[in-house]
Formats: structure tokens, sequence, C-alpha cells
């Protein structure tokens, strides 16, 4: 059986699941239960349905939004927090299944900016909103719009390219990063897809493009004063193409397609692109098994599609591979996974005063942040190391100082604290009652809990049993919990009963949350 | 220096172990055979803090070479620092003007400054080329391993299996911040141990339950499960050394507000003054890639690279106060690092593009003062006008590897994967004592095999100039004796013995070959 023909296994609780926690930032029993009862075609089409683009971020001092004023705001700094806010807002929605915004924030990863770096939070929405369009789209369409997208002709340098001082940055890392990746350098300024002078060929291609202080900033324009009019000659690696040399209005346009003709007629760039999307969705290893099973069928589908990514989804998402065991559970969640995991699990809506609502994203935001993960504000171009450094990948996330950070959220969570408001604290009586079936029964309390925060990674018996003994009953008798909880069933006012379920529950689940296997998805 | 001197400075290196082991200085005196043995001991507290410019900093306007002004202006009509603000330092090198702290240290001879360092065929990628400096490869060459992991592993053989111990009570090394550096990978796991705040790392990892674990299977979820268990466990295990290190010293030094590096560096001397025997620290400032607005339009001497080239001398001027206050400078020696200088002509954004040549600058008070290398040329470039390379990054961590931890030539080779010429960075020695102990020789003793089990056999081969009475003794890491063995007279010429291996508890032994007048050292690890 090929490893991309069409998963036949059972389609239940942990493969719909599996599929959810890697298409959403979602991982609750209620959501995977929607999936079993859709099947794995009806899933997959639900979250390749295309959306509506979301409302606009708004200013939570007038309720109005700005991201398209024509000029910068004077005091941009704290509205880039706010666009930072709304993206977080998208993914914790909940009324609809959809793979959207994990595409979004891949290409986000892919296409890499620093909103700090744009520094104008008008363009950081623009090129967010750009990413998001395009989404489930054409790779090369997307490609030439974030190419001359504001933000990112503002991130690279692009704006200042001119024929007379060319910049190279954005030439360089459209071939380095964004398409054909580069290969082994086989000599000095020779990386085997591409040469130094392909770069600076690119470079001249790409002159002329500016972004205006004032006027609509989700365009840019096109200056033929500014660009390079002469032929560019490329490299072998190219097949020594040479784009033509234009002048008029439409000079920056048609050369612009001319050199992604050029680039994505190249047999590597589908592969660049199909082994970015397996890390994003599948697994971080690619051996020469998965390079030949999964990646090089998987580019021959986006090549024959013209570029288009939703073919290679779907064939991607309903693969036998997709759903073997070796893959499920073998992520470590990110942090946006993380927060968005817990966020959705404790059930927790927004306020919906803009300005709660503000304070409470812009929180999470910063704990995105102390995780590594800043939306928005990724470590460089190349995004998070997470996706690209090797050997460790996934691992980067965890580490000595990030694994605290992350069981502070869940104890605050628990627990609460002066970080996020009291609406915020898990209430865990009600928490159990919701996702049980039947609480006072300590085996499947813990069954329950154990399917609603640890689905990707089984625990073993011998685990079970001490969270029952060890945690749940503090070392005592087990049997006392189902009197513990009878006595708050009975009386739910009653604080001392009340109080001693409540306290039980709580180390059950700040140990859980604790586990290892909590980080898995 | 003066012996008076001498045994200022060294105090804090020899204060520790005879403190921690209730050993009696007197027992020690200042016989002949003691004071390299002190030094050998003392490498184990000698620390090594990394500081990386994140981005690539500009080297021509950290460094400004002052016998090319005509052609610095000219090449940098937008960037270039007036001539009447840069600080003068040599007849022929100036600093930045907002580097004056570094400066003060430059002239107290606290500052090695090595000019034009790259690596042949500089790659150009932020990436790869950070990758490069972290794994100390070729250019065309990929590790997986980092150069101070592979240092740290030949000190902390296998770790973590085994850690930690007795001997190796703390962290190799300690990363201030959240993100693991490729630089201290080792072959099986990172050397280092990420951490933000000592007490709320403590606090934090003090509540977990780890009690049961269950089995891993091997599969590809189970390596990741093993993943996330380890560094479960080396966060606890270390967290409670580490927090004692941290409450048992306070800094004495006031930092500078607003400056991240000045934040990490000043977690770094509270974790060296209170007995932290990690021995590397890694911190970080980034923002070096100045593509756009590196200077202000209007003043040269201010914008993004003058604020950070602030923050990175008033930070190490800080910490520097503070070690000394704390009395600990003496062990620590400083060292910055970045992917690659920047492109010799500025770009019409204000700003340079990447380069490859740059300075590094190494602090402390053991460095030999100076500037080594010449002023890059701003006319010889290579054919995309970067700057030409004068010494190989991986000289200058040779050079740090051999000259302050002592480390010999087979690990050199080990560590640094092929040879690489050293350049005079740390003084040949710590203390003049050496130099005043005329029968200490350079001799090598050479023990196999190294690391030893306790019952195995030692081979010691040693050369002695001169016939006479042949005595090894071994001390352990708190000076104390844990075995002798005389070994009868012997004659001038090259010896092969064979000796027990000290039945001692686990860790580094100090092995001392006495033979007449003539003195030989080397270590042994007991495992």
């Amino acid at each position: 059986m090929g490893a991309l023909d069409h998963y036949s296994g059972p389609w239940d609780v942990r493969h719909a699941g599996h599929l959810l926690r890697r298409t959403t930032f979602l991982c609750s029993q209620r959501f995977v239960e929607q999936f079993v009862q859709l099947g794995l075609d009806g899933a997959i089409d639900q979250l390749l349905t295309d959306q509506p683009p979301p409302d606009l971020p708004l200013d939570p001092a007038t309720g109005q939004t700005w991201v398209n004023e024509t000029t910068r705001k004077e005091n941009d700094a704290p509205y880039r927090l706010y666009v930072k806010a709304w993206w977080l807002e998208q993914m914790l929605r909940t009324d609809r299944l959809s793979i959207t915004e994990k595409m979004t924030l891949m290409w986000h990863n892919f296409f890499a900016t620093e909103a700090d770096i744009i520094a104008d939070s008008r363009l950081q929405y623009h090129h967010n909103a750009t990413l998001r369009r395009y989404a489930l789209g054409n790779l090369k369409e997307l490609t030439y719009r974030v190419t001359i997208d504001p933000g990112m002709l503002r991130y690279l340098n692009g704006d200042q390219n001119t024929a007379q001082k060319p910049n190279e940055n954005y030439a360089r890392e459209l071939q380095e990063l964004f398409t054909i990746g580069k290969g082994l350098e086989r000599a000095p300024g020779d990386y085997t897809n591409y040469t130094e002078h392909d770069v600076q060929q690119a470079a001249r291609v790409l002159t002329g493009w500016r972004v205006l202080r004032t006027g609509d900033p989700s365009t840019s324009v096109f200056t033929p004063a500014l660009h390079d009019r002469g032929d560019k000659q490329f490299s072998a690696a190219y097949s020594n193409r040479v784009i033509r040399g234009r002048t008029g209005t439409t000079a920056g346009q048609d050369e612009l397609n001319d050199l992604l003709d050029m680039i994505f007629s190249q047999e590597e760039t589908a592969r660049f692109f199909v082994r970015k999307l397996y890390r994003w969705l599948v697994f971080y290893r690619i051996d020469e098994q998965i390079e030949n099973d999964i990646i090089e069928p998987l580019a021959a589908v986006l090549r024959q599609s013209n570029y288009e990514i939703k073919p290679v989804l779907r064939i991607l998402l309903a693969s036998q591979h997709f759903y073997d065991e070796q893959n499920i559970g073998a992520m470590i969640k990110s942090p946006l996974d993380f927060i968005v995991n817990i966020m959705t699990t404790a059930g927790f809506s927004l306020p919906t005063n803009t300005q709660d609502k503000m304070r409470l994203l812009t929180a999470l935001v910063s704990i995105a942040t102390a995780l590594q993960q800043n939306p928005m504000d990724p470590p460089s171009v190349a995004g998070w190391p997470a996706y690209y450094q090797s050997p460790d990948y996934y691992r980067l996330w965890i580490n000595s100082a990030t694994l605290p950070t992350r069981y502070s959220l869940t104890d605050t969570i628990i627990f609460g604290s002066r970080q996020l408001p009291r609406a915020y604290i898990l209430d865990v009586l009600a928490f159990v009652e919701r996702i049980s079936r039947n609480p006072g029964d300590y085996t499947q309390l813990i069954t329950d809990l154990e399917h609603e925060l640890i689905p990707a990674y089984p625990l073993t018996p011998e685990q079970r049993d001490y969270l029952a003994r060890s945690v749940l009953a503090a070392g005592g008798q087990v049997y006392e919990w189902a009197q513990i909880w009878a006595a708050y069933k009975a009386n739910p006012n009653d604080q001392t009963a009340r109080g001693a379920a409540q306290q039980r529950l709580q180390n059950l689940l700040r140990t859980m949350f604790r586990m290892a296997e909590y980080q898995l998805m | 220096m003066k012996r008076r001197d001498f045994l200022k400075v060294s105090s804090p290196l020899i204060a520790l172990p005879l403190v921690l082991g209730g050993f009696p200085v007197h027992a020690l005196g200042r016989s002949r055979l003691l004071d390299p043995l002190w030094r050998l001991l003392a490498t184990t507290d000698r620390v090594l803090v990394l500081i990386q410019l994140n981005g690539g900093n500009d080297g021509i306007n950290t460094v400004i070479p002052l016998d090319q002004l005509s052609t610095y202006h000219q090449l940098r009509p937008q960037i270039a620092l007036p001539d009447s603000t840069l600080i003068r330092i040599t007849d022929e090198a100036a600093l930045h003007p907002a580097m004056s702290g570094i400066q003060r240290m430059f002239a107290d001879g606290m500052v090695a400054i090595v000019q034009g360092v790259a690596y042949p065929n500089t790659n150009l990628s932020h990436f790869r080329s950070t990758d490069i400096w972290m794994t100390a490869s070729d250019y065309n060459q990929y590790l997986a391993t980092g150069w101070m992991g592979r240092y740290l592993d030949t000190l902390y053989p296998n770790y973590p299996t085994g850690y930690p111990n007795s001997t190796a009570p703390d962290p190799p090394a300690v990363q201030i911040g959240a993100i693991m550096a490729l630089a201290l990978q080792g072959p099986l796991a990172s050397m280092g141990l990420a951490l933000q705040d000592p007490q709320t790392f403590y606090d934090i990892i003090n509540g977990t339950n780890t009690s049961v674990r269950g089995d891993i299977p091997d599969t590809q979820p189970g390596h990741e499960l093993a993943y996330l268990r380890q560094v479960e466990l080396t966060s606890q295990q270390y967290s409670t050394s580490i927090k004692s290190a941290a409450d048992k010293a306070q800094n004495k030094a006031t930092y500078p507000s607003n400056n991240t590096l000045a934040d990490q560096l000043k977690i770094v001397a509270r974790l060296i003054a209170g007995g932290l025997q990690s021995r590397v620290y890694l911190v970080s400032l980034g923002g070096f890639d100045t593509h756009a607005a590196q200077v202000d339009t209007t003043d040269t001497t201010q914008g993004a690279h003058a604020t950070l080239l602030g923050r990175l001398s008033d930070a190490v001027v800080a910490f520097f106060d503070d070690l000394r206050q704390l009395g600990v400078a003496d062990r620590v020696v400083a060292m910055t690092f970045s992917e690659f200088g920047r492109r010799v002509a500025s770009n019409a954004s204000y700003g340079t593009d990447h380069g490859t040549a740059a300075p590094m600058f190494v602090f402390g008070t053991h460095v030999v003062p100076g500037i080594r290398g010449t002023n890059p040329s701003l006319t010889e470039l290579d054919r995309n006008g970067n700057l030409l390379m004068q010494y190989d990054f991986r000289q200058v961590y040779s050079s740090i590897l051999a000259q302050w931890y002592g480390a010999d030539d087979a690990t050199l080779r080990q560590v640094m994967l092929k040879d690489f010429q050293t350049i005079p960075i740390i003084r040949s020695s710590t203390t003049t004592s050496v130099e005043e102990s005329p029968t200490a020789t350079g001799s090598p003793l050479t023990i196999s095999p190294n690391p030893a089990a306790a019952g195995q056999t030692l081979r010691l081969a040693f050369t002695i100039p001169a016939p006479g009475d042949v005595v090894v003794e071994f001390h352990d890491g708190i000076g104390r004796s844990a075995a002798q063995f005389s070994l009868g007279t012997m004659d001038a010429g090259t010896h092969q013995i064979s000796i027990p291996v000290p039945s001692v508890a686990k860790g580094t032994l100090v092995c001392s070959l006495r033979a007449g007048n003539t003195i030989m050292h080397s270590r042994v690890i007991v495992e």
C-alpha cells in the first residue's frame, strides 16, 4: 500500500483527533466528535472550505479600525500589539473548523516578517491579510503578492532597491527561503540551485517598487524611473535564462512574472515547499524514504496543479502516512498550539467588551512571546527555528526555561494569578462535569480527563493508577473520592464539601498538565 | 608581576577549594610542587562568557581604521562617524563614540581585540553563518554539534547520563535566555541549561511531580517524549544548585537599566560569585542586522548601532566592575562574536548589507591587552566588496581553549576538528608563579587510559632530564592527597611505568610526578 493512498483504517476519536490537532489550534473532544461524525473526507472538505475574511482589528480606544488609514499612527507601537492580539483571536475561534489559521501561520513562518522592523501596524495587518486571503490558494500567486506586499517590501528593504542603489536583501531571501531553497554550497557563491550572481540579477529585476508614506497601506507602487532597464542574465543554475529588461509602468510586474516563471519552472521549488508543508503538518524528519514516498509525489501534484495548494493538502491529510502511528503524538506543541489548546479546552469565551478582550488577548501574546513564539515577530526571516533547525526541530520549543514557563501558565489557569483576569481561572468542578460522564468514579474521571487533555499520547496503566492513588486520593484510599464527590453533589453550596472536591481536582489537573505527555500533539 | 600581586590576584582561585575542602592551608604551603598544582586545580574555576551579537555587527563602525579615514568617509558617506567623535585607542584604531566604557577597560589592559575575524568563503545568510560560528564548521560543512558542546563533552563525558554527580554538581554551561544555542550542543544532548531567572526557575520546577514516568517505547512519539522527560529531569536536578548559587551572592555594581545584555550579565555575575561550577555562560544582544537606519540621518553618532554598542559597552563595564567587587574577576574571560561583519560601502538606506570579517573583543584581567592584527584594508576587497579575512574565528576559539582552559593539542584537534594556529589572547599563565618556579617543567606526562576505572592499571609515560628519585602523587579536586607512590631512583630519559588507579571517589585527579628537581602534572578522570 502506498504511503499517499487514501487512509483506510478506523475513523475514530484517535484518528479524527489527530487531523483536528494538526490542522487547527484545537484539541477538545467536543470538536473531535464533529470530525468523527463528518468522516475523513467530510472533515477534510470542512477544513478546506474557503472562509470569508474576518472582521478588521479595532482600536480599543475608539472601537474603530485604523488599518486603512492613509498615514501611519504617530504612536504606532501599541497598534502592532493590537494586530497580534487580533490574530490570536482568529486562532481562538471555535465557530468553524477550518485549516485557514493554521495555514496562515504556516505562511507567516514561510514568508516571515517582523512587525518590529516593518514598524507600521497597517502594513503588518495587510501583510497578514494577504497571507490569509491566499492561504488555500495558489503558491505562485501568493509569492507574487508577497513580493510586492508593502510590509514585505519594507521588511526586506525591497522599497529601497533601485537601479542606482540595488539592495539584494529580498532577492536573496526569495530564493534561499521563499521558493527554491539553498542547496549545498558547491563552490564559493554557488548554492547549487542558484548563485550569488543570480541574487544580484534577481535584485535588478525587483528594482523600482516603493511603499508610499501617504496612501492606501495595502498596495505598493512601481516607479519606472527607479527600475533597472537592462537585461538580466542568470546563471547555469537557471539554464542561463535572460530576463529581458523592460521600461514603462508595467515593467516591474512583467519582469517579476518572468522571474517567478523561471523559478517555478525549476523542479526543486515544488519540493522545497512540500518539505516545509510536511514539517508543518506531519513531522520534522525527512529521510530518503519520506523524500521518495511523500515529498516527490506531492511535489509532482503541486506542479501538475500549477501550484494550487488544496490538491496537495487533500492528498496529504487523507493519506495512510498522515495517520501512521509513528506520527500521531510525535509533534511537540508549538507555544501557540499550547496556549490555544488550554484556552479552548477550558472553554473560556472572550469578553465582549473591546478593552477587556484586548487586555486578555495581549496577555496571551506576551505568554506566547515568553514561550518563544511571538506571533508576527519571529526571530528572523527564516521563521522559527523549530521548523528548520536540524537536528532538534520541534524540540527547540522546549528547554529548561520554556518548560517551566509552560507549567506556570497551566498552574495559573488552575489557581489564578495577577496575570490573567479572574474569569480565566478554570472552574474545575464545572469542567469535570462537562467532560466526564461520571466524575465520581475515579477510573472514569481519569479516563475522560486523559481523553480531553492528553489525547495524543496514551498514558500507561501505572501512570493512571498513580494519578488516582497518589494525586486524586492524595495518598489515602481511592474510594474516598466517590464520597468527596457525592458530598459536593449533595450540597454544592457547602463551602467545605465544595472546597474538598475542588482541591483534589485542582491537584489532579495540575499534575496532568505538567506531564510530559501533555506537550505532545 | 610581583609575588605579592600574584597572591592578591590569585586568592579567589585558591580560596574556594581550600575553604570548601577544609584542607589545612599550611600543608600545601609554598612548595615548589604546589604552585603549578594549584594552577591546574584552578582551571576548573575558569569561566568563559560568550556574548553573541545577533544580526551581524558592523565592525568597521565599531573599530574604525584611523589610517584610512578618507576612504572610510568616501565609502560610507551616510554612516561614517565624524573624526572628532572617534575614541582613539591606538595610533591606528579608534572605537565608536558609544564605547567609552570599553575604552577605559582597554586603557586598563582588560581588552584584547582581534581584527578581521571570519572564515574562508563567508556565507552571507544569517542562519547558515550563525550555524557555522556555533558549530565551528567549514563554510561547506554541516555539523550537528557545537564547538563548546564538543569541548565540554571532553570534560563531561556521556553527559547527561550520570550527571549531576559529586564532582560535577552543576550544569556544564548556562545560557541566560530561552533559546538554546547550537554552540552548546554536545554529541548526546545540549551541555547548557537555559534559564531566565534563578528564583522563578526553582519555584516553578519544584512543583513538578515525576515519580511515575512509565516506559518509553522506541517510536517517533516515544523519542519526543524521552526528550521532554530529559529536559524535565535536568531542570529539576539543577534548579537547586542554581538557586543556591544565586542566593549566595548579591550584585555589588550598578548595572545600566533598559539594557537586556546587562540584565543577563547581572545573573551571570551572581552565579559565578555564588560558586556555580559551570564553565561557560552564553548571553546575547540582538538587533545588529542594520540594513537600514543604522545611524540617525542627522547625526551618525546616534541611531540603532550606537544604541547597541552603547549597551554592549555599558553592560560589559558594569559586569567586570561587579566581578571585581565580588572578588571573582580573575576567573572570568568574556568574548563577543557575531555571524559576520557588514559591507564596506554603506547602502542608500543609512545602513549596511551583510559582509564578512569583523573584530572580536575579549575582556578580562588575563587577556593579552591590545589589538591583534592590523586594520582591515577598505580598498583591497573580495568580489562582493567585502573585507578580507585576517584570522579564522576558529583560531580564536582554539586560542581560548588552549590558553584559558589549558586544552592540550589532542583535545583541540578533537574539538576543532583540525589544527588552527593559535594567537596570543590569554596571558600564558594567569600568574607569574610558574615562571618563578624554576623547577617546574613543561615536559609532558601522559596517562592512559584516561578516563580510567577503579581496579585498572594506569600507564604513565614521561621523560626526565636527570637521574633522581621518582615520586608520583595524586590529589583530588579539593587538594587532598589521594595516593602516593615512591618509585625509587630512575635514570635520565624516557620511562613508562604502571601503577594501580587510586581507589578514591570518582572524579578528576591531578597527578604530580617529581623526579629530583623536575615536576610535571597531568589530570586523570576516574569513572
